[in-house]
């Protein structure tokens, strides 16, 4: 007797994973409350902002707006995409995902391919409800679009797509919610910390990591952003792209590697 | 077809899989067999490429998992009731699973059809019963029309339509010419619903062979009468190289109830009883398990 093989499939391409992580990623509920709840943070620090604003809301006004939500949106849009991305090992969801897609090395880029792209589209929601939120708060002939604001049109999905991309790699490897989350808050905060007080030469070495670097990127087209010691803003995209592909380079191979789904 | 060949897998000390050889073939519904902690698990996961072997390989249609370019249309695998998000519906569960491997929407509706689970599809699996979350599963497995299945107990926590509907449903794809794994506690699920079977303890396999055969070269052949003279019958049949021992009569081995019937005609004594004992998977299972049960309990007298 001949074995069946079904015709109904187009085969497991990164075109395909990247759709398939896409509906994982929407089809969650606390996809949406974060999303809800990073638009409330922009439209609070957008209300609260406007309110010490004389007169018209200039674009340098608005990117400010933008730059401060971001401050935060970065670290909730990167530790909501490490939880999601460990959610796959502490369900079970895994198994399947491996059973659909034993090829882990394109599985791996097609969930960082789409963590990148969900962070982007967050980060040009977040953008968008802070313009009109603050073009309509101060209508008086305001223009929300200037130099400033045009760059943040594509730094802040460019850096928090990446950021977002990077974090998913980390949890891939790391396989723990609790264990990425700690390593990104050791990146953005615990080191900085470390490196001011015990060890000041890792001073220099702090503008070359994700979240500087992300924050280079986002403050590309901001008058006087430039810090010393920091890269300029080509290379920090550069460098960006580097951690988030590295990693997830890494964690394919560990990944093809290692027991257990 | 599924070819396993020299599979072993070890962690650390512990040999949990043992130069492993078998054949999963189409058109067959395989049992896979063994007591707790036997391994079918770990060989399970070895086939689908989650664990990585120590040694040998598993082949799937010719080639280990990964290297097929749709693996859902290859095998379809139900290894856990357990096995989706909590969080997300059904129908995106499966619409997700199905865009990995570019299978249409229309083939989420057939499979949620085909399990009976349509009318929960938008409801988030966290709620639903353990039958409910192996229908879930069996429709993951399914979305791919696949030409192997593997399912590891597919039939716990379901009700008996549930339990029916899975043998009717794993005989029915082994009869469209797919090669079906199933492993099981249940001996009379699989007796019922299997043609083949590997017998797997301490992570060697003890047998691979036919149902029938399997249960048939378990069988000692033995026959228990009653005459109107037990005794002399005894003697008889002892005399004609019988093996006989008291059992409420006499239980014979080593000769068939025809010639035992005729050697009692002879003798001038009366059969009042003839019972032939047909072995059961089960029973053909537990005595070839006997020494290889990990996990094992006590009777409650002894405990005392």
């Amino acid at each position: 007797m001949t074995a069946v093989i079904s015709r109904r499939t187009r085969g497991a391409t990164l075109g395909a994973i990247v759709r398939s992580e896409l509906i994982k990623i929407r089809s969650m509920r606390s996809t949406w409350v974060g999303l809800v709840a990073l638009l409330g943070v922009a439209t609070l620090v957008t209300t609260l902002s406007s309110t010490k604003v004389a007169g018209v809301a200039t674009p340098d006004v608005f990117a400010g707006w933008i730059l401060t939500v971001f401050q935060v949106g970065l670290l909730l849009t990167t530790a909501f995409f490490a939880v999601q991305t460990a959610s796959e090992w502490s369900t079970g969801m895994a198994r399947t995902t491996f059973a659909a897609v034993p090829a882990r090395g394109r599985w791996v880029a097609g969930r960082v391919i789409a963590c990148a792209l969900g962070g982007a589209v967050a980060a040009l929601a977040v953008v968008a409800a802070v313009l009109g939120l603050g073009t309509l708060v101060h209508s008086a002939g305001a223009e929300a679009l200037g130099p400033e604001t045009y760059g943040l049109l594509w730094q802040a999905p460019l850096a928090l797509g990446l950021m977002s991309g990077f974090s998913a790699a980390l949890a891939v490897l790391v396989r723990n919610a609790w264990l990425a989350v700690g390593a990104l808050f050791t990146l953005q905060f615990v080191l900085g910390i470390v490196s001011a007080t015990l060890l000041t030469w890792f001073l220099q070495v702090m503008p070359y990591l994700p979240f500087d670097l992300a924050g280079t990127v986002l403050h590309a087209s901001q008058a006087g952003a430039d810090l010393a010691g920091a890269p300029g803003a080509g290379l920090a995209i550069v460098l960006l792209v580097a951690w988030a592909v590295g990693t997830a380079v890494v964690a394919a191979i560990v990944s093809r590697r290692r027991d257990g789904a | 077809m599924i070819e396993v060949a020299s599979l072993s897998k070890s962690y650390g000390s512990v040999r949990a899989v043992d130069d492993a050889s078998f054949t999963v073939r189409p058109g067959v519904v395989t049992g896979f067999l063994g007591p707790n902690g036997a391994g079918k698990s770990t060989t399970m996961r070895m086939i689908m490429g989650l664990d990585r072997p120590t040694s040998g390989t598993a082949l799937i249609c010719g080639r280990p998992i990964a290297e097929h370019r749709a693996p859902l249309a290859v095998v379809g695998a139900h290894l856990d009731p357990r096995s989706f998000t909590p969080g997300r519906s059904a129908r995106s569960h499966l619409s997700a699973v199905a865009a990995s491997n570019g299978i249409s929407r229309r083939r989420v509706d057939e499979v949620l059809e085909l399990t009976g689970i349509a009318s929960v599809a938008r409801k988030r699996p966290k709620g639903f019963s353990l039958g409910m979350s192996q229908r879930l599963g069996l429709a993951t497995a399914l979305l791919g029309d696949p030409a192997t299945l593997l399912l590891d107990e597919p039939v716990n926590g379901l009700d008996v339509d549930g339990v029916r509907w899975i043998r009717e449903l794993a005989r029915s794809l082994a009869a469209e010419g797919r090669a079906v794994l199933l492993s099981s506690h249940l001996m009379s699920e699989v007796e019922q619903t299997a043609d083949h079977v590997v017998v797997i303890g301490r992570g060697r396999i003890l047998a691979d062979k036919p149902l029938s055969e399997f249960v048939s070269a378990s069988d000692d052949g033995a026959v228990e009468i009653a005459s109107t003279d037990d005794a002399r019958l005894a003697q008889v049949l002892a005399n004609a190289g019988a093996s006989v021992a008291p059992l409420g009569g006499i239980a014979v081995s080593g000769l068939p109830a025809s010639r035992i019937g005729q050697l009692a005609a002879d003798a001038g004594v009366a059969l009042t009883r003839v019972h032939e004992p047909s072995r059961s998977l089960e029973d053909a299972y537990l005595a070839l398990t006997r020494d290889e049960v990990q996990y094992q309990s006590t009777p409650k007298e002894s405990v005392k």
